[in-house]
């Protein structure tokens, strides 16, 4: 090994000393002679060349640096995570006891008084409060195990339980038991900003739209979905501040990294977008005005993936900004909200059985006087209809807008037939835009007067859920 | 051995060991394509990301002609990322690093022995002017590029062309001398 990084040290320094002109021209040549059957080398010199020795030295000696605190992070970080937990868990703990207590005291105090008044004043005061005794407690927290902390794995091991039936509360309703469920639920969230490994995507999402929450709910959504979503977003707001301290607690440098989301067409805003950090599962979405936060691990190699149905998906390396601005393109294929496309006479990949032969004179007949597959009364008529008829799938709130484009055949009685879904986002909506085609007018088939071709048309219908 | 002890145990400080060989030549490679150091730095820190997500999806039978590979086909990438993002292009560069492990294959001129190779002296007589020259200044007089230039006075870049050309053309006659059947 030593011989190994010896040779290679040899090969740099031959490299600076050629390229600084420093070689006899015999060694010259049998440097070149080995660069001849080296293509890597003969690419690197050329590179190295370009800058000189001192710089050469300079950054490889940063990069080692580098590459030395990657590898070696990596290993601590496995190691440490364990204790990390007890600390991590410890904090949590606490927070949630102070929480609860007090809650309980604002409860009190606040007797009856509705809910929604009662929680948020009840939330910004506790922000100072519950602060400190944290940071007290994370600076008295070593590594040997406290009594409080093996409490706490205690009632960790009973979490799993937990979380499941506060699920299920938040999904139904309303009442005092969704708010004391709510505080607990600070747990789960945090444990997956603190230990991204530990995370999985979905849940993020569901927490990170969390995030969104403070916007407006849209109408569409039902009561207790606002309801849910408004609550984690106040416990998660309280959360924050602790949340940063975790995170340096962690060892693992993270950092911030907000920004907006907007569309190349109009230059506005797209809700729903999901952003994801490329090599790990960290992901959030966009929120209603296009907006998102992520955390990012703070080095110089993190990339955003950003996902959205009827737009390119787009990379972004990031570097050191602080904020983004991304502009996704349309997909080539989405144009208007409702597109027709009928795709050309004749010619064209049919469907098998389908093949329709035509005369000679007929096909140029056809070729003059073309027309796609169109529905009857009009393109405006059916974008109208598909407006009007509609229905949000109940289940999409976590997009905003989705599109689904549909293939199939008009028969003879005017009918769509033999529908395939080609593009969807998900299975809520491939239903409801077949609904609403097969609930919908008639179809001219396309072909020309008098004479009909057997041709796939292909349709896009876009959901839009309306903003508020 | 150190890409086997790595596969084994995922311990990452094996595969940095291993890296740090080859960076001078990642970092030399980044920089002739991305021409500038930063841009060359992060670089290589990205293709060391790459390496751990790559390494295990692939039979590697050279580590550092697959390197070679990665290293530029992530560079050619980030160029034209910065230019057009192509789809096609990528997922074209991908489909290559499955099957375009570069395997060195020694030329028969680049052998330490070659007067006994049947046949090179009378390809080498075969090839154009420029060619022999060049071909017989670098390995026969062991000239440098840049003296080959001077005596010949033509530019160094001509004369590392007129060797690459030199010694296809050396490799086809060798080809068709020893299969005379194609």
């Amino acid at each position: 090994m030593t011989q190994n990084s010896k040779n290679r040290k040899k090969e740099l320094e031959d490299f600076l000393r050629y390229s600084q002109d420093q070689m006899s021209e015999e060694e010259r040549n049998a440097f070149e002679r080995s660069l001849q059957q080296d293509p890597f080398a003969a690419e690197a010199l050329e590179g190295l060349s370009s800058i000189t020795p001192k710089e050469a030295r300079a950054d490889l000696a940063r990069l080692q640096e580098k590459l030395h605190r990657r590898t070696i992070q990596h290993t601590k970080t496995t190691r440490k995570t364990r204790a990390m937990w007890y600390r991590i868990a410890a904090a949590v703990t606490v927070l949630l006891v102070v929480t609860t207590v007090l809650f309980t005291l604002f409860n009190d105090r606040m007797g009856q008084l509705d809910r929604k008044v009662a929680e948020s004043p009840a939330a910004e005061k506790e922000e100072p409060a519950t602060v400190s005794p944290v940071e007290i407690i994370q600076a008295e927290t070593s590594d040997e195990i406290t009594p409080m902390q093996s409490k706490v794995v205690d009632e960790r091991a009973e979490t799993p339980g937990k979380k499941e039936a506060i699920q299920f509360k938040s999904e139904e309703a309303v009442t005092e038991t969704e708010i004391k469920a709510e505080i607990i639920e600070e747990e789960p969230a945090r444990e997956e900003l603190a230990d991204i490994q530990m995370e999985e995507a979905a849940d993020v999402r569901e927490a990170e739209l969390a995030v969104a929450g403070e916007v407006h709910v849209d109408q569409v959504t039902a009561p207790a979905v606002a309801m849910e979503r408004q609550a984690t977003a106040k416990s998660r707001k309280r959360e924050t501040p602790e949340l940063s301290q975790m995170a340096g607690a962690v060892g693992r440098e993270q950092r911030t990294l907000s920004g907006m989301v907007i569309s190349s067409e109009d230059e506005r805003p797209i809700p729903g977008v999901i952003i994801a950090v490329k090599g790990s599962n960290t992901g959030t979405v966009t929120d209603m005005e296009g907006k998102f936060q992520i955390s990012v691990e703070d080095d110089s190699m993190n990339t955003l993936i950003a996902h959205f149905i009827g737009m390119e998906p787009k990379e972004i390396p990031v570097e050191d900004e602080d904020e983004l601005m991304i502009t996704l393109e349309p997909d080539a294929i989405s144009l208007e909200e409702v597109v027709v496309i009928g795709t050309g006479p004749s010619k064209i990949a049919q469907p098998a059985g389908y093949t329709v032969k035509v005369a000679a004179d007929a096909e140029e007949y056809i070729e003059k006087n073309y027309r796609s597959a169109t529905p009857v009364g009009g393109e405006k008529e059916f974008n109208q209809y598909v407006k009007n008829n509609m229905r949000f799938p109940e289940h999409g709130d976590v997009l905003t807008r989705a599109v689904v484009v549909l293939s199939f055949m008009v028969g003879y009685d005017g009918r769509p037939a033999q529908v395939f879904v080609l593009k969807s986002s998900g299975k809520a909506f491939s239903d409801e835009a077949i609904r609403l085609l097969m609930d919908g007018p008639d179809w001219q088939p396309a072909g020309a007067e008098g004479i009909q071709i057997d041709q796939a048309t292909r349709i896009q219908i876009v959901f839009k859920k309306e903003g508020p | 051995m150190l890409l086997d002890n790595y596969r084994n145990t995922g311990d990452l400080e094996m595969l940095g060991e291993l890296y740090k060989r080859y960076m001078h030549l990642v970092f030399g490679l980044c920089l002739k394509y991305l021409q500038n150091r930063e841009d060359a730095s992060d670089a290589v820190m990205q293709v060391f990301e790459k390496l751990i997500t790559e390494i295990p999806r692939h039979n590697i039978h050279n580590f550092k002609s697959w390197l070679y590979v990665l290293a530029k086909n992530h560079c050619l990438m980030q160029i034209r990322s910065d230019k057009t993002r192509d789809k096609r292009m990528e997922r074209w560069i991908k489909d290559q690093e499955d099957y375009m492990e570069f395997y060195p294959e020694l030329h028969p001129i680049d052998e330490e022995e070659n007067d006994s190779y049947p046949g090179l002296k009378e390809c080498i007589e075969k090839l154009k002017q420029e060619q022999k020259a060049c071909i017989e200044l670098f390995y026969y007089q062991h000239k440098s590029y840049r003296e080959i230039a001077r005596i010949l006075e033509l530019d160094e870049k001509k004369i590392k062309s007129y060797l690459q050309n030199a010694k296809r053309n050396l490799k086809i006659c060798l080809e068709e001398r020893n299969d005379p059947e194609q």
